[in-house]
Parts: structure tokens; C-alpha cells; sequence
């Protein structure tokens, strides 16, 4: 029943996913269920695709939280900010990827401190697009995440946070007025994976489109 | 191959928000998405004419004007929909802005999803995206209206839409349209 009722997604490898040695025993809290509400399916009907990449792209389903109910989990979250007459809605839209897709090696090079260096984040100085930021941790510096500069007026950026909970990565947008609040978020993530990790073996994902 | 990474070029034009030089820009790399993007942004009907005629037929899936232009007006009318689903109401000026904000927010995220594939060097192409990583950031995009996800339905130029809705919304699509219509 609970394959019925909950959105699978298969976060083994795929050869462990499809190993016929693997026992329900094996697969237990190695699959995540997402309850519906909190489900978005990438669909893959449409056109010819040849043209486009085959491969990368992460699971076939993302999380979605609205902006209501991130603000009331993660206190001091603006769900909505408007810089220069520009409104934005700040639901929290999280996609998923095998770790090894979202992380990424700290380079040696120059940074400076992206917020007073109260959150011990460091960008990566690039003349990019898109400029990698680092979490400075007591022992070592570790990948946080991706930010670029917006086309706004006072000047502005967003970032998309790379977070990695046990071999799963998590990627969600963070604009700069709540970067501050990105322990919080992380921790509300740590939860709800804690939460939906299903109790017994799961379907992989690819089985239910 | 094409080097399909974001040029300084092309950043400095999504600093500009000039959306019809971006994707023109990406139109002569051939990144796929580039096709819908200068059709919804170039400055004439005739522009892409003369793109779809004068370019690679294979890069236009040897398609012609009628369908791209389809294409192009379907993603207004879907985005519309979506912005009225999420509340918007406006005149049609206001409107078309608003499309076109929705516009200069899905080409960041298309450059920041391009520059992240082509980093790490995701899938078979670096900067070549997958339509799972186009979905993904359109459904980003749009949440910032609070358009809901299945606006974009699960192709790469949203799902097409119903007669009504072309009706309503179909004169969006319009190049050198004054503002104030």
C-alpha cells in the first residue's frame, strides 16, 4: 500500500537499486518517500529530444515547500521580498541529485567574505557568470553552494545552496535577503529526509513514471 | 563542439536584460532552448524568419516559421495563464511586463544552469542541458511569480494550450507592440 501512497525515489545506486540480491531488509531507509503534496514529478514527455543532453539533470522529482509554510518552519524566512519594485515569492523548490552531481572541489584561490563573515561563507573570487561559494568550517573550507548577481537595482544576488544528507544531494535557491537563515533551512531539510525516509523497501523511481 | 559555457558577452546582456541579444547569442551556439527563447524575445516576426531560413535546418529540427511561432506564442499564453492562476491581474501592458519579467528570470536561471553543467561537467555535453535540468529551472523560475509547476508541462516548451487560452492570451505574443495597448 505504501508504494500506492507515497512518491518513491530510489537514492541507491541503480546497481544496488536493481540487484535482485538486494532484500527489503537491504533497501530499508535507503529510499525516500515524499508525501504528494510535497511532490513534483519531471515529466519527460514532449518532442524529439535528441538535441538535447541525455544525461545529468538528477531524480526525476523535486521537493516543493510554498512560502507559507517555510515561513512558519524557519522563523525570520521572507517569503517574499521586493528589491527595487521587483516582487519575488520565495517558495523553496528543491531538486535532487546523486552527491556526486552537486559537489564540487574547493579551489585554491582568493575569496572574500560574502555576508561580514558572520556565516563563515566565502566567495570564490571569478570572472563568471556564477561564482562558487565556500563554507568556512574550524577544521577545513567545504562547497556550499553557487550564487550570481541579479539584474537589479540597489544591486542584489541569489544563490543555489548544494546541500549533501547521506550520499543524497539537495539543491535549493536562497536569495541573498535570506541567506542568513540557511542553517535554519538546512536543518528543516535534515528533518523532513529523516522523516520521509521509507520504512521498508522502496520502488525506484524509474518504475513509477 | 560548440563551447556552450556563458560568455562575458552574454552576461553582461542578462546584466543589460536585453533578453533578444541573450538568446541570440545562444541561438548561434545552438543551445537548443535558444530557439523558443529568441522567438519570445526577438524584435520582429521577421528576425526569426530569417534565423530559422538562413540557419542549420537540422538545429530547427527542420521545422519552419508557423511552428516556431507557435511554440513561442504557446509559452506566453502558458505563462499568462499561470501568472492568472497565481493571482496577477492586470491590463495588458502590465501584463506583457510581467511576462516579461518572468522572461529575464528564467534566462538567469537557464545561464546559472548552464554554467553549473558545464563546471562539472554534467552529462554527455558540458553546458548542454538535459530537458530534466530545463524543467527544473523553469519551475524555479516561475515560483518566484508563484506560477505553479505544472505550468510548465513536462516539456521543454510547456504544455500547449487549450483554444480558450490562446484566445484570451494570444495577443500577448506581439514583438513591436506599444506597451500601452
Amino acid at each position: 500500500m505504501k508504494a500506492l501512497t507515497y512518491l518513491l525515489i530510489g537514492i541507491l545506486s541503480l546497481s544496488a537499486c536493481t540487484s535482485q540480491n538486494a532484500t527489503s531488509i537491504d533497501n530499508a531507509g535507503s529510499f525516500l518517500c515524499i508525501p504528494p503534496e510535497y511532490a513534483v514529478f519531471i515529466g519527460e514527455t514532449g518532442t524529439s529530444s535528441a538535441e538535447f543532453d541525455s544525461q545529468g539533470g538528477g531524480y526525476n522529482v523535486s521537493i516543493f515547500l510554498n512560502q507559507n509554510t517555510v515561513s512558519q518552519l524557519v522563523p525570520e524566512y521572507k517569503s517574499e521580498t521586493n528589491i527595487g519594485g521587483r516582487v519575488r515569492k520565495h517558495a523553496l523548490y528543491i531538486t535532487l541529485s546523486p552527491s556526486e552531481e552537486i559537489n564540487q572541489a574547493v579551489p585554491d584561490a582568493p575569496t572574500k567574505d560574502l555576508l561580514d563573515g558572520e556565516m563563515q561563507l566565502l566567495a570564490v573570487k571569478a570572472d563568471t557568470f556564477s561564482w562558487q561559494v565556500i563554507q568556512k568550517t574550524a577544521k577545513n573550507q567545504q562547497h556550499w553552494g553557487t550564487c550570481a548577481d541579479l539584474p537589479t537595482e540597489p544591486k542584489s544576488f541569489r544563490c543555489l545552496r548544494d546541500l549533501i544528507i547521506e550520499g543524497l544531494g539537495l539543491t535549493y535557491p536562497i536569495s541573498q535577503e535570506n541567506l542568513h537563515v540557511y542553517p535554519a533551512i538546512d536543518a528543516l531539510l535534515q528533518e523532513k529526509v529523516a522523516q520521509w525516509r521509507c520504512a521498508s523497501s522502496g520502488i525506484p523511481i524509474e518504475q513509477q513514471l | 563542439m560548440t563551447d556552450l559555457s556563458i560568455s562575458p558577452q552574454e552576461r553582461a546582456l542578462l546584466a543589460q536584460k536585453n533578453l533578444e541579444k541573450f538568446w541570440l547569442s545562444r541561438l548561434r551556439k545552438q543551445d537548443p532552448i535558444a530557439r523558443i527563447g529568441y522567438g519570445l524575445w526577438c524584435k520582429s516576426a521577421d528576425d526569426l524568419k530569417r534565423e530559422i531560413i538562413l540557419g542549420d535546418a537540422e538545429y530547427w529540427a527542420h521545422k519552419g516559421f508557423p511552428y516556431w511561432e507557435f511554440m513561442a506564442r504557446s509559452t506566453v499564453v502558458n505563462i499568462s495563464v499561470g501568472l492568472q492562476k497565481a493571482g496577477f491581474k492586470g491590463t495588458v501592458a502590465e501584463m506583457r511586463m510581467k511576462v516579461r519579467e518572468v522572461g529575464l528570470e528564467v534566462a538567469w536561471h537557464h545561464a546559472m544552469s548552464v554554467e553549473r553543467d558545464y563546471k562539472k561537467k554534467l552529462g554527455t555535453e558540458p553546458g548542454l542541458l538535459s530537458k530534466k535540468q530545463i524543467s527544473k529551472y523553469h519551475h524555479i523560475a516561475f515560483s518566484l511569480f508563484g506560477i505553479p509547476p505544472d505550468s510548465y508541462g513536462g516539456t521543454w516548451f510547456g504544455a500547449v494550450p487549450d483554444n480558450w487560452e490562446l484566445e484570451l492570451y494570444g495577443n500577448l505574443y506581439c514583438h513591436d507592440c506599444d506597451t500601452s495597448d
